[in-house]
């Protein structure tokens, strides 16, 4: 019997809260009585009872709360209206930073076992700086020492040209690989097996296709495999095919991307660069072993080669923050821009039910005379602000599915980013959205009825004095404080952003990207270009073609351009006395000569390099001023001091230079400053795997690519065809990510700022209202309307003072957020600082005024006529 | 137009309407309305303690019963106020009415 009633008093739970005050002793005594007479079957009858009449009951209230929160907004449209746009606004852009978040940071990489793959760094303590481009040595030491490593995987990114097959000879993009690379990604076969270690070590002339190419080229034929294709000259045995779809990190690009063919890796030169190793350690490895095994292997590397080796190291990192790392700081601090307008957004809203809600104090007093508990009252004012702002989160998440696309569609429109092709609105993003919905609906909707709802307050506001009543005005207060500060750490940190951006995208690049467009000449069979000699006539060849075409200014070749491509190196200044390993670093290019004309960079002093630096002629380099000011003594002492630099992979042996010219700065991306900048001549190391003919003319992409493909036809019809880009374009998606960047934070800050003008508009406008009256008697006593118009200023200033006060704390916090985390700095000077206060003091100030100016019309005679 | 509210609120649920005839003799209190119901039912209506009092809650919001004060919060005692009476009566008349299509469609005998 004790046990039943225990389970009929757990079971009461179904019934609400109030039900179970009011009732619950005669529900007990019910149960009781039930049970004596009828059983234990009685018992259960009355426990089905009891769940299934207190869930209808809850239901059935819910509904009743809904409709009478439906009935207030028929009653209060604007209102309604009002609240409802300012949450669809705040949750749309939550969904819509989600969205991108989502898809770009949170979402696994789209390769197989992301999680378990590491990706190695190569750390350079000497000049302090990481990079993923290993040599073939390091990749064979590694094989060859470790002790935690399970899987290997090493790739260089390779390109080349397919002939034959019925077709034009196609430009294709591949993957040298070498280990377990197929393993680390679980890849199995669509078609024939994959390559192996046997492939690696043999050095067979195997090919494995992608899924895309076999379809396009091949025409999905199974039987190609076993069959024999040209790819650079070389006759290569397709063993297999790769799965659909199939993706790989490539840390040396930075990026998740997909090759057209895979060959195994052959013992090149040992120092060559430009390996990318993935990893995947022993399970059984403790953490750290890995770091500790490398830091060991490296360190035997050290000491086999004491010229390049000392101060090498690597560390490995997770494969996703490998690629993912670089971009995150930017999304977080949208992210939390974004989080800072769902704040402004909630105290908004309830400020807005607060100004409502007093209004109807006289209802709210009324229903607790009438008995009803706080707690219903607290449920039936929660149902109502939850109504207000589900409803405007539904608008919000279609404004959200709409703004992603957009923003998508601008970023695949510029740069297309693998990740974000396949863009969707997952459920995280819905549920995210949604927890962000019940989160402002309890944000904004508790504050407003817990306060008036307090016991205290009500009976305050029974009393005919309205003016003591000041429901929740302390909370109010510090609610448009909030709002203020907020929106000031936003505008902040946008006008930081966009400043810093644009001061270096106002600076002079130092050469000129209009009518400059740049053709990639790839696919030159290295077999048949196998000396300088050859390879510097074919691209004489070629160029002296185009030069001849109408409309065509001038041309360069140059292995690197502004925006496409970089490269690096160590070198020594003869006379100068290095450390071992320990040669200061510069960005380095290879150009023929015409190139500083063709991009308009200005020669500072000795000359460009000509026709006459060969190959057996004496070595000479270039310098940018930057470079002669910082090493070599200045602009005019650079000429004819002599430097060691290893220029390129095919630089063997490495000759000292003598510096013959010096030419201006430039700064090789619009986000970046100018750095020391080394050139050598192409002529002298002719390099043709990444070579780029630089054209300057007013003929349009398409047409520079038409004529440098006739010309490279002619020179040579094995060569595939050619593609170009201009410049200009180049440009704009350079900085593509800042931007984004950039026009989010702006256009949050945009939003953050009007809902807090809304909020200080108002309460402002309340004040007025509810002291109508007291102004009414002051204007009766003969103050002006301008002493009235002063006197409401001077309140609402005294409010925005303690906003902006704790605004300009979050906005330093967010000043040294943005240079610490993400290296944006902007001077926060006289024009910056002005700009942003003059924002939120002009807006503060008409939000203000307009309620002010109708507290000046106040007419005593209305104003009184009910006292 | 008190009528118009009486009849929108038709036709009340068959507990409810049982609750409302338990009481048209006088007053009771919950246990011994759930009683009479079931005896007069003969026990096809069973009133468990969740959906009596859910009921009782929302006949004395409409104002149809009334509670009689007493200080026995096991037994409350509760009687039919005038306007309870009315739409027990308005239900009372629909199902005669109802009632009497079924004997003109001789689904039942007719009357004596």
């Amino acid at each position: 019997m004790r046990a039943a009633a225990l389970v009929f008093d757990l079971l009461l739970g179904a019934c609400p809260h109030d039900m179970r005050r009011e009732y619950g002793v005669a529900m007990r005594a019910h149960f009781a009585s039930t049970v004596r007479e009828g059983g234990a079957a009685a018992a259960f009858r009355a426990y089905a009872d009891v769940v299934l009449s207190g869930l209808g009951e809850r239901v059935a209230m819910l509904a009743r709360d809904v409709a009478f929160a439906l009935r207030g907004m028929r009653r209060t449209p604007v209102f309604a209206l009002v609240v409802i746009l300012t949450a669809a606004v705040a949750i749309g852009a939550n969904g819509a930073v989600y969205g991108l978040l989502a898809n770009v940071v949170l979402r696994p990489l789209p390769i197989a076992q992301p999680d378990s793959l590491l990706a190695l760094w190569e750390v350079d303590s000497v000049h302090g700086y990481t990079s993923e481009a290993f040599t073939y040595e390091d990749y064979e030491a590694l094989r060859r020492d470790t002790r935690t490593l399970e899987t290997i995987a090493v790739l260089r990114p390779v390109s080349g040209t397919l002939v034959g097959a019925g077709g034009p000879p196609l430009s294709v993009r591949g993957a040298s690989v070498g280990g377990d690379f197929f393993a680390a990604y679980a890849a199995r076969p669509q078609l024939g097996r994959l390559l192996g270690a046997r492939d690696e070590r043999d050095a067979t002339p195997a090919v494995v296709i992608s899924d895309e190419l076999w379809r396009t080229r091949f025409g999905g034929d199974p039987a190609l495999v076993g069959r024999t294709v040209r790819i650079n000259d070389t006759a290569r045995t397709v063993v297999g095919v790769a799965p659909p779809r199939f993706l790989f990190a490539d840390l040396w690009r930075g990026q998740i991307d997909h090759a057209d063919y895979f060959v195994a890796m052959a013992p090149g030169a040992a120092r060559r660069t430009g390996h990318s190793v993935l990893v995947v350690a022993r399970p059984t490895a403790p953490s750290g072993a890995v770091d500790a095994d490398l830091k060991r292997i490296f360190a035997s590397l050290a000491v086999a080669r004491p010229d390049t080796g000392a101060g090498l190291s690597a560390r490995a990192v997770h494969v996703t923050d490998a690629i993912l790392g670089p971009m995150r700081p930017s999304l977080v601090a949208v992210g939390l821009a974004v989080l800072a307008v769902l704040a402004v957004a909630c105290a908004n809203i309830a400020n807005l039910f607060l100004s409502r809600g007093s209004s109807r104090a006289g209802e709210i007093a009324t229903r607790f005379a009438l008995g009803a508990s706080r707690r219903r009252l607290l449920t039936q004012l929660l149902t109502e602000s939850t109504l207000h702002v589900a409803i405007g989160g539904v608008l919000g998440l279609a404004l959200a599915a709409v703004l992603v696309h957009a923003v998508a569609g601008l970023i695949d429109a510029a740069a297309p980013v693998i990740y974000l092709q396949h863009l969707e609105p997952d459920w995280k993003t819905f549920a995210a959205t949604g927890l962000s919905i019940v989160l402002a609906a309890l944000l904004a909707g508790a504050a407003p009825a817990l306060a008036l709802t307090r016991p205290d307050l009500v009976s305050a506001m029974k009393s005919a004095d309205r003016s003591s009543a000041g429901t929740g005005r302390r909370l109010r207060g510090a609610l448009v404080t909030l709002e203020i500060a907020l929106a000031i750490a936003v505008v902040a940190a946008a006008a930081i952003a966009t400043r810093s951006y644009y001061d270096l995208a106002r600076q002079p690049l130092g050469f000129d990207t209009a009518n400059v467009t740049v053709a990639f000449v790839g696919g030159a069979s290295p077999r048949r270009y196998d000396t300088a000699a050859r390879a510097d006539a074919l691209l004489q060849a070629i160029r002296a073609r185009v030069d001849a075409t109408p409309g065509i200014a001038s041309t360069a070749w140059a292995l690197t351009t502004p925006f496409i491509g970089e490269s690096q190196t160590s070198f020594r200044v003869e006379g100068a006395h290095y450390a071992p390993g320990n040669e200061p670093i510069a960005d380095v290019d290879t150009v023929s000569d015409g190139y500083f004309g063709t991009l308009r960079i200005p020669l500072l002093a000795g000359r460009d390099f000509s026709r006459r630096d060969v190959p057996s002629g004496a070595a000479v380099a270039i310098v940018s001023r930057s470079f002669a000011e910082r090493y070599l003594g200045g602009v005019r002492a650079a000429i004819g001091r002599q430097l060691t630099a290893e220029m390129s992979t095919l630089d063997v042996p490495v000759r000292p230079r003598t510096v013959v010219g010096v030419v201006g700065d430039m700064r090789p991306h619009v986000a970046t400053r100018a750095a020391p900048t080394l050139y050598a001549p192409l002529a002298q190391i002719p390099n043709l795997s990444w070579v780029k003919l630089v054209v300057r003319t007013p003929l349009n992409t398409q047409q520079v690519a038409e004529a440098v493909t006739a010309a490279v036809g002619a020179a040579d019809a094995t060569m595939p065809r050619v593609t170009a880009t201009s410049l200009e374009h180049e440009r704009a998606v350079d900085a593509l990510d800042r931007w984004l960047t950039d026009v989010m934070l702006a256009a949050l800050a945009a939003i953050a700022l009007s809902l807090a003008v809304a909020g200080i508009y108002a309460v402002v406008s309340y004040g007025v209202a509810r002291r109508t009256r007291e102004i009414g008697i002051r204007a009766a006593f003969g103050a002006g309307p301008r002493a009235i118009v002063t006197m409401v200023l001077r309140d609402a200033l005294r409010l925005a003072a303690a906003g902006i006060v704790v605004g300009l704390v979050f906005a330093g916090l967010a000043a040294w957020a943005l240079k610490e985390f993400l290296d944006v700095d902007a001077p926060v000077d006289a024009l910056t600082g002005l700009t942003v206060l003059a924002i939120i003091a002009g807006s503060i100030g008409i939000a203000a005024y307009l309620p002010a100016r109708r507290a000046a019309r106040v007419d005593p005679v209305v104003a009184l006529r009910y006292e | 137009m008190r009528s118009q509210i009486v009849k929108e609120s038709l036709p009340l649920s068959s507990s409810g309407f049982h609750i409302l005839l338990a009481l048209a003799d006088g007053e009771r209190h919950g246990y011994a309305i759930a009683k009479v119901v079931e005896d007069e039912t003969n026990g096809a209506v069973v009133l468990g303690p969740a959906t009596l009092y859910r009921t009782i809650k929302q006949f004395l919001a409409d104002g149809w019963i009334a509670e009689i004060d007493g200080d026995d919060d096991r037994r409350r005692v509760y009687r039919l106020t005038p306007r309870g009476r009315k739409v027990a009566q308005a239900e009372a008349q629909r199902l005669e009415s109802v009632v009497r299509v079924a004997r003109e469609r001789r689904l039942l005998p007719a009357l004596g």
